[in-house]
């Protein structure tokens, strides 16, 4: 499957109606989740902060999902040496690191009101999901560090392996050590432990969120595809 | 507004605005690649086709 779409002019062909595609649900369902998510009655616990839930849970859920994109795509670029799995990794990178610094914002305007703190060094689930954001920071750094595109994706995509290891860390922090935050409540064990008020604006937001980030990922390989022919149609040009 | 928001809305108003913000600027930024890159992709062709 990866060698059929690892093809520039197939890819090219099915991003081109795949993406307004994606971008179409996402519209839909996002303003459906607001709708829903604003009008959701207050919790009896976190009262109407509640409501901060349906864009920071999503959004924590995609810098970790933009991030397994990023490795997995760093994957195939250093095993298989594709230039096309290169430019997914490296058009990952922002919208993941957009969708980790949203999570890590919105967290803290919860957590001032609920714990009485914008931010906890001691926090598992805080400071993994900081080091998550840093990576991504590192990823781009490195990318625009390195002249040779092709030694700057190897690097990159070096680095974007051994961040795998943050992964599991943030996921399964609140069940390692003692944190702030909850434990699992959506997808625990014996199904979600939260009423459909707030359940289904969640989960429209993250469906939202997921296929907005499809939408965008896609036009942003499609922009990256594009510019390496423009560099290549000007260096041919420049030396003929 | 008050009755969406309640006395927490100094927290929940600038979380949704934020988001929404943030992901105005990636539909935005990634738009405007596309387009930068696709035109010089397309310029560079015209001007020399073979």
């Amino acid at each position: 499957m990866f060698s059929f779409f690892a093809n520039p002019a197939r890819f090219m062909a099915l991003s081109r109606w795949l993406a307004p595609v994606l971008g179409a649900v996402a519209a839909v369902t996002l303003l459906i989740g607001i709708v829903l998510g604003v009008t959701a009655p207050g919790d009896y616990q976190q009262h109407q902060t509640v409501k901060i839930m349906f864009v920071h849970v999503p959004a924590a859920w995609m810098g970790l999902f933009c991030y397994a994109c990023l490795a997995g795509a760093s994957f195939f670029g250093l095993v298989f040496r594709h230039s096309l799995a290169d430019a997914a990794a490296k058009s990952a990178a922002p919208l993941g690191a957009g969708f980790t610094a949203l999570a890590l914002v919105t967290g803290s305007l919860w957590g001032r009101p609920m714990w009485g703190t914008w931010w906890a060094w001691g926090d598992a689930r805080l400071t993994s999901e900081f080091i998550l954001f840093v990576v991504y920071l590192g990823y781009m750094a490195l990318h625009l560090a390195i002249d040779d595109e092709q030694r700057a994706a190897r690097a990159a995509a070096i680095l974007a392996m051994v961040g795998v290891v943050n992964l599991p860390i943030v996921h399964f922090s609140v069940e390692w050590w003692n944190s702030l935050h909850q434990g699992q409540s959506v997808m625990a064990k014996g199904g979600p432990r939260m009423p459909a008020a707030y359940l289904t604006p969640l989960l429209l937001m993250t469906l939202g969120y997921t296929t907005l980030f499809g939408s965008l990922w896609l036009v942003r390989i499609r922009a990256e595809v594009w510019r390496r022919r423009a560099l290549t149609l000007t260096r041919a040009q420049t030396e003929a | 507004m008050h009755d969406l928001v309640g006395r927490y809305g100094a927290y929940v108003i600038p979380a949704w605005g934020i988001s929404a913000a943030v992901l105005l600027w990636m539909v935005a930024d990634s738009l405007w690649r596309a387009r930068r890159w696709r035109k010089a992709a397309e310029a560079r062709n015209a001007r020399d086709p073979d």
